[in-house]
């Protein structure tokens, strides 16, 4: 085990241990330490920290988080493995540790329902239950893959040991190359909880969840503590479900059936980017709404209604970075939504 | 302005590379990374990362005279140097001098 000293701006020093295989934001993080982060997969840039003393071995030199180190000696902590004893130090303060803890936790992965020709339902079976709130996602090993990969859980099963993935095929192979192509099960080590897009029906807010592709996944976990304890009489919560077209479209049976279990307390829309909805759609699930359209301009009449009433929603984004980071530009310039009412996790 | 002697400051850009709603993160001899910021017609320079979690702020929006910080959404007037929205704390700014078609900055004595 390796020594790691890491102190913030204020002069504040917290201790951990880390071995050579492990990243230092991982460590970190595990043994309660408020290191800063975000997607905690090399992504983001968040958790970069100057080496002062020691060595470590960058995983992944050319992680696109990599561009906001620009002074000598900056590292990103979630591709950095100590050699031998390390102090590094931060520009920015410690944040509060993780609520709940975050834990390592080994599963096993299985499929569970294919939904279209390259998104899948995968179940994760784990060795013991783990506590985590709707909304928030984990960092997930697998086999013979450098690096984990960033998944929201789909359900909000408080005390179960398994829960599911949402995962699509992507062009090129890496981690959804494995997943789909292995017919076994597939042996993962989590690290979790993480995130903190989290939804608080104590909050007694209603919510505008904006969705594109595979980001309903988090959204349908926080759907489905609504679903399940409120917020009771706080209004109507929204759902704007983004997708290319309907022969690529995915959970609507799930989306139509909570709406109807909500009994007005939701509306879902569904906006297709590059077709319209048949008929033949429209009628199969008629709760919900659908239209035309890029999510985040859908969403914006329905934003405009929403932040006018009795009381304030909270506002979800989640898909892939490009469309999150134009829901929330478009969020807070042009809707002038408040950027408190506003939670996200930027990964992908 | 003019009681400072000329090697206070340093050239940052020319005064052609920012135009109203632009930023522009240029490093300082000193290792400052400092965002230079158009807006209403001058050239405003404030420090390029966020002081809550350190954040490039080039990547975030800068709208009139409201920049906000792409990751937790801090904002800041940078004209009046008030604190908008979640911020809390303030962004540092420099003195900035327009000379010839340049812009130059003058760096605080300890690099940020």
């Amino acid at each position: 085990m390796n020594k790691i000293v890491v102190t913030d701006r204020t002069g504040e020093s917290q201790r951990f241990d880390a071995s050579d295989k492990m990243r230092i934001l991982h460590a970190g993080l595990l043994a309660g330490v408020g290191l800063p982060h975000e997607c905690g997969t090399g992504t983001c840039g968040m958790c970069k920290a100057k080496l002062e003393t020691g060595e470590i071995a960058d995983l992944w030199p050319e992680a696109p988080g990599r561009r906001s180190c620009r002074r000598p000696g900056e590292v990103l902590l979630c591709q950095s493995a100590a050699v031998n004893d390390v102090s590094l130090s931060l520009r920015s303060a410690f944040s509060p540790p993780l609520r709940p803890a975050c834990e390592r936790v080994k599963g096993r992965l299985t499929l569970e329902e294919t939904l279209t020709d390259d998104v899948a339902l995968f179940r994760c079976t784990l060795e013991r239950p783990l506590v985590y709130e709707a909304g928030q996602f984990a960092l997930v090993g697998l086999p013979d893959l450098s690096g984990p990969r960033a998944w929201s859980m789909i359900d909000y099963t408080p005390g179960a040991a398994h829960f599911d993935f949402l995962l699509r095929r992507a062009p090129g192979g890496g981690a959804s190359a494995i997943v789909f192509d292995t017919s076994d099960e597939l042996d993962v080590e989590l690290i979790a909880p993480l995130g903190q897009a989290i939804f608080d029906p104590d909050e007694g807010r209603p919510f505008v969840a904006i969705a594109g592709g595979s980001g309903i996944a988090g959204m349908l976990a926080i759907l489905a503590r609504a679903e399940a304890e409120g917020p009771v009489n706080a209004g109507t919560s929204h759902i704007v479900f983004g997708l290319r077209d309907p022969d690529s479209a995915y959970l609507l049976d799930r989306l139509d059936a909570a709406v109807s279990q909500m009994n007005g307390a939701l509306r879902v829309t569904v906006a297709f980017s590059d077709a319209p909805a048949s008929a033949l759609l429209q009628q199969a699930h008629a709760n919900l709404i659908f239209t035309e359209g890029l999510a985040h301009d859908v969403a914006a009449p329905i934003v405009e209604q929403a932040k006018h009433g009795d009381v304030k929603p909270v506002y979800f984004v989640a898909g892939p970075p490009a469309m999150v980071d134009a829901t929330l530009q478009h969020l807070l310039t042009v809707l002038n939504v408040a950027a408190e009412d506003v939670r996200y996790d930027r990964f992908g | 302005m003019t009681d400072l002697v000329e090697q206070d400051w340093v050239p940052a850009c020319a005064r052609s590379e920012i135009s109203d709603g632009d930023k522009l993160e240029v490093e300082l001899p000193n290792g400052d990374f400092v965002l230079l910021l158009g807006v209403n017609g001058k050239v405003i320079a404030v420090c390029a990362d966020c002081p809550h979690q350190d954040t490039p702020l080039a990547e975030g929006s800068l709208i009139g005279s409201v920049l906000t910080c792409p990751v937790h959404f801090w904002q800041w007037d940078v004209e009046s140097g008030e604190m908008l929205g979640p911020a809390e704390l303030p962004l540092p700014s420099y003195d900035v001098r327009e000379d010839a078609g340049q812009v130059f900055i003058r760096p605080h004595s300890v690099a940020l």
